[in-house]
């Protein structure tokens, strides 16, 4: 066995100097709960591990009042945390939400991150979906800028961002939700700590007419990266929301699959068969919590 | 390369030297010798190797030791005092909460967040938060049943 190298910075600066230095031959792990599996399976041999979890600053969950009542969330903030901190329950349930229902158990949710799992992009996991529903910008730091790349464009495959070598995800940022919104995040999976067959992230905001003003549904689970329905969207947008209307736009869900995940857990076909039923949920769920006044 | 880490585990501090790619549980097995934490996927999924990390259930398996640098470890070795088993151990005996007893260890470290957080859970709570844990012997019932009864001795 090679013998492996190993930093756990505590200052950004230091992070994205090894990264500079070494760049892909960097495998940077936080939690370990992507990195360490695929070490055991022999999908990853690392030759240096870069360990962030003790950089500082990156825990922050925040609503800035300067910046319009953007939330920030740091990229080391845990699964756990999203699903209790008040702050996310009050300014993205759909995260907190999302976060109960990560598979692997309790113990997995007290390590995993959201920006392990955003840089991971595994499509089984469920907040890249969420992240793309609720409009977040990544934020990476590189060695000579921060950029900010919205979340629909970061994740480009499986196991594929749009984070390069030298850069860090730092954390999202994510627009206030307007009044009268809704949300839901629906899976199935086929036991409790098991991996996502399918699922859906819905947002759903009501008008003063009590017409949707808004729809975002994305899937998760069933392609290479998260599946946004514009179609949904555009088939609620001004419409009354009725179970006719928001079944017309959960219908939208197979044909958005163009090339669905196969695996040993399910079929292609059935995982758009699967899609639909769980924007079908989302939607039903995002609707009504909306018509309750929503979390805003 | 090595990594010098420190741990404190079940109350006594170790200085050691461990492999950076190794994960916790082969440090606590292999060099302290702490058995009781079994490793069985070493995918993340069985949660055999649960222990708590400054008293929060994680997976050992899915731990670099080095990560767990200035932790706080407790593994099932450091739940018995003087002799007396913990109110978890004695009603997983009393009810008997095992059969091979290979995922026991790691059972009763989940059980213990599991109770922490909800002093007095349901047994839907109980079977939503055991979720992480696999018993191949597929005795949940009883396994549900000690966590409950545990919490009831508690009360």
């Amino acid at each position: 066995m090679t013998a492996v190298s190993y930093t756990a910075p505590h200052t950004l600066d230091e992070a994205l100097r090894t990264l500079a230095d070494l760049g892909a031959a960097a495998t940077v792990v936080a939690g370990g709960q992507d990195v360490l599996p695929r070490m055991h399976q022999g999908l990853l041999r690392p030759s240096h591990l870069l360990d962030i979890s003790r950089l500082r600053g990156l825990t922050a969950v925040e609503v800035a009042g300067d910046r319009g009542g953007r939330l920030h969330v740091g990229a080391l903030v845990t699964h756990a945390a999203l699903a209790r901190e008040p702050v996310i329950r009050a300014a993205a349930p759909l995260l907190a939400e999302a976060a109960a229902q990560i598979g692997g158990g309790i113990q997995v949710r007290n390590r995993g991150t959201i920006g392990g799992a955003a840089a991971a992009a595994n499509p089984a996991y469920d907040l890249p979906a969420c992240l793309v529903a609720l409009d977040a910008v990544v934020v990476l730091a590189g060695p000579r800028e921060r950029r900010r790349v919205s979340a629909a464009a970061f994740f480009s495959g499986a196991g594929r961002t749009d984070c390069r070598a030298d850069e860090l995800v730092l954390g999202f940022e994510m627009p206030p939700m307007p009044p009268r919104t809704g949300w839901a995040y629906a899976k199935l999976k086929f036991t409790e700590g098991g991996s996502t067959v399918a699922g859906a992230a819905c947002l759903l905001t009501l008008g003063p007419d009590g017409r949707c003003a808004r729809a975002s549904v994305v899937l998760s689970g069933v392609a290479d990266r998260p599946v946004p329905l514009a179609l949904a969207a555009e088939r609620l947008a001004g419409e009354p929301v009725t179970p006719e209307t928001l079944e017309a736009a959960a219908a939208a869900a197979p044909g958005a699959v163009e090339h669905p995940l196969e695996d040993v857990l399910a079929g292609g076909a059935y995982r758009r068969a699967m899609a639909h039923v769980m924007a079908a949920e989302a939607l039903a769920r995002a609707a009504g919590r909306a018509r309750n006044g929503g979390g805003a | 390369m090595t990594s010098r880490v420190h741990l404190v585990v079940n109350g006594t501090p170790h200085e050691l030297e461990v492999d950076p790619s190794q994960a916790l549980v082969h440090v606590l097995r292999d060099q302290l010798r702490l058995t009781g934490t079994r490793f069985g996927c070493l995918t993340g999924h069985c949660g055999a190797c649960t222990v708590r990390l400054d008293g929060r259930a994680v997976k050992s398996c899915t731990v670099l030791a080095a990560s767990a640098d200035g932790a706080r470890i407790e593994t099932i070795e450091g739940l018995a005092a003087d002799g007396t088993l913990h109110p978890l151990q004695r009603a997983f005996w009393e009810r008997f909460g095992f059969q091979c007893g290979f995922c026991t260890p790691g059972m009763i470290m989940t059980a213990l967040e599991i109770l922490a957080e909800h002093p007095h859970p349901d047994e839907a709570t109980i079977r939503r938060l055991l979720g992480g844990n696999l018993c191949r012997c597929t005795g949940y019932q009883t396994i549900v049943e000690a966590i409950q009864a545990a919490s009831e001795a508690a009360r």
